[in-house]
């Protein structure tokens, strides 16, 4: 199968698990989500209305911190378990408390708090119709006061996280698995498939984030996430575009028993095998000074071979051991049809004694992979980089719904 | 006068917004957060100027409650535990401190035939601002004097 058709394989793959995982996860999440996202969330807000209730009576504010003490009552209408007599009364101490103060935005922000907490529907039906229409007359909207109270005109918090979780999650999980897939082959694909590969992966991951944009907070993460996904993209394409880039590298030998020896390597350019025939990649070497030790190169990559440049016949190693100044080439060539990988590019020196008669030293201490040495790429390129940047994000996201408490 | 007021209510966080202006008066809140707690408080009477009751409050955290605490809980005599407190507190406690009933009960003094206790006060506790409390509160404190 072709590269170009695996990738887009891949891709709809992907995008298909995220739909299936959004559409039939919902339940999943709700059940094992709601209540902890219920509990946490009433707890967070009971816990800022107390501090914002203490810095104001601490400024002697009384009057205004008073009103933390109608947010208290309507953060516990929320919670689950609380008896329906303690409900109504903080309904009526709400009701009259209002009527009391008389200030058109406290009503407006009373019932938007309700709107968060309440459940959707509560076994007691009078209780309900009663809060539906409570809610309705706070918000001044006629229209819904003719509503039946089947359900309170609200939705809450948990219901709205709930969807943005199971969408964000779904997608988190087809990019984790479409990342892991991609391991195996992102680094064959020509760059521009995988630049789109990259692209499909970032709209995936970010756009379910947007259903949670509308605070600072969640403005924030989603920069934050848009900033990591790029690194990833970049970091990917990245790992392609070290294998097209002539790379020289220079090693110098002194160490190796060969005094003033050095020896300058010049990567092989990449492009993507045709599979057909033989169509290696050029290794350039230019040995400066003179060897007293033989060197010889192989690789230690089970889908190269060297070969000549007329393709004849494989070499399992090549041997220097001229004695001045001379440039070498030999050619790499991937088996059974195999496709180059650029992040598989180690060839090794391995430095032989004096003579040819000693067997050939196979002492890890003195074998010299030859690598790139960039760190910062390989930093990017690094599994447990990826994976962190997800749980990152993840953790990032889930705090969002518990820090901010204006979400839309 | 001690400046010492009596406070009997559960919801210590509610109230404190409201005793608060008050303490900056210079008046001692002492707070008792149960029926049990406020029977003891009454007993070891420290001289309160001023009582103010929550009718919604509960009878204890305690498994045992001493007589006649245990029988406040009886809603049948009583409407609420509170209405049992102000009733023992008036009758064996100090007949002439002022109570105030401070609660989100609507007129429990005609509800619940209290007119004869001759109690200071009813405030309803969702139809007020704690300034405004704190003046109806020094008023009555004031006519005591």
């Amino acid at each position: 199968m072709g590269i170009y058709i695996q990738g887009i394989l891949l891709i709809f793959a992907s995008v298909g698990l995220y739909l299936i995982l959004d559409r039939f996860g919902r339940p999943a999440v709700r059940i094992l989500l709601s209540g902890p996202l219920n509990r946490f969330y009433l707890q967070y807000l009971q816990s800022s209305t107390k501090f914002e209730f203490d810095a104001a009576s601490a400024a002697d504010n009384y009057d205004r911190a008073w009103d933390g003490i109608v947010f208290q009552k309507v953060y516990e209408m929320g919670v689950s378990g609380v008896s329906y007599s303690k409900r109504k009364q903080h309904l009526e101490y709400i009701t009259e408390y209002i009527k009391a103060v008389s200030k058109p935005k406290l009503n407006r922000k009373i019932a938007d708090e309700l709107i968060k907490v309440l459940p959707k529907q509560y076994r007691n039906v009078d209780f309900q119709k009663k809060l539906a229409c409570f809610i309705c007359e706070l918000l001044s909207n006629v229209e819904h006061n003719n509503h039946d109270g089947k359900s309170l005109p609200i939705r809450p918090i948990p219901s709205i996280a709930i969807d943005a979780l199971t969408s964000i999650i779904s997608a988190w999980i087809a990019g984790i698995v479409y990342l892991l897939l991609s391991l195996y082959v992102l680094d064959k694909y020509p760059p521009v498939l995988a630049a789109l590969s990259n692209l499909a992966l970032f709209i995936l991951m970010v756009l379910p984030l947007f259903k949670l944009i509308g605070s600072r907070l969640a403005k924030f993460t989603t920069v934050s996430t848009i900033a990591s996904i790029m690194v990833l993209f970049l970091g990917s394409f990245a790992t392609i575009a070290h294998g097209r880039t002539q790379l020289p590298l220079i090693i110098n030998l002194t160490q190796y028993e060969n005094p003033n020896s050095k020896l300058l390597i010049q990567y092989p350019e990449w492009l993507t095998m045709n599979n057909t025939g033989c169509n290696g990649k050029k290794v350039s070497i230019f040995l400066q000074g003179q060897l007293t030790t033989p060197i010889e190169f192989r690789s230690d990559n089970d889908y190269f071979y060297f070969t000549s440049k007329d393709c004849l016949g494989i070499i399992p190693r090549l041997e220097i051991t001229q004695s001045e100044s001379q440039a070498y080439e030999f050619y790499v060539i991937a088996r059974d049809n195999t496709p180059f990988f650029s992040d598989k590019k180690n060839f090794t020196i391995i430095p032989q004694y004096i003579l040819g008669t000693i067997p050939i030293d196979m002492d890890p201490a003195n074998v010299i992979p030859i690598q790139i040495e960039n760190w910062f790429w390989n930093f990017v390129n690094n599994l447990s980089l990826k994976i962190g940047s997800l749980g990152l994000l993840i953790v990032l996201y889930a705090t969002n719904f518990f820090i901010n408490k204006r979400m839309p | 006068m001690n400046n010492r007021i009596l406070w009997i209510d559960d919801d210590y966080y509610a109230i404190q917004g409201l005793f608060r202006p008050i303490e900056k008066e210079g008046y001692k809140i002492d707070v008792a957060l149960s029926a049990l707690d406020g029977y003891r408080k009454a007993q070891k009477w420290q001289g309160y100027d001023l009582i103010v009751v929550d009718l919604i409050i509960p009878i204890s955290q305690e498994e045992t409650a001493p007589e006649p605490v245990k029988s406040w809980d009886n809603q049948e005599d009583y409407g609420y535990v509170g209405i049992g407190l102000i009733k023992w507190l008036l009758s064996e406690i100090k007949p002439d401190c002022p109570i105030i009933i401070l609660s989100v009960v609507p007129d429990p003094i005609t509800a619940y035939g209290l007119e004869e206790l001759g109690l200071a006060g009813y405030i309803r506790k969702s139809g007020l601002l704690p300034t405004n409390l704190k003046s109806e509160l020094m008023g009555i404190l004031k006519k005591q004097r």
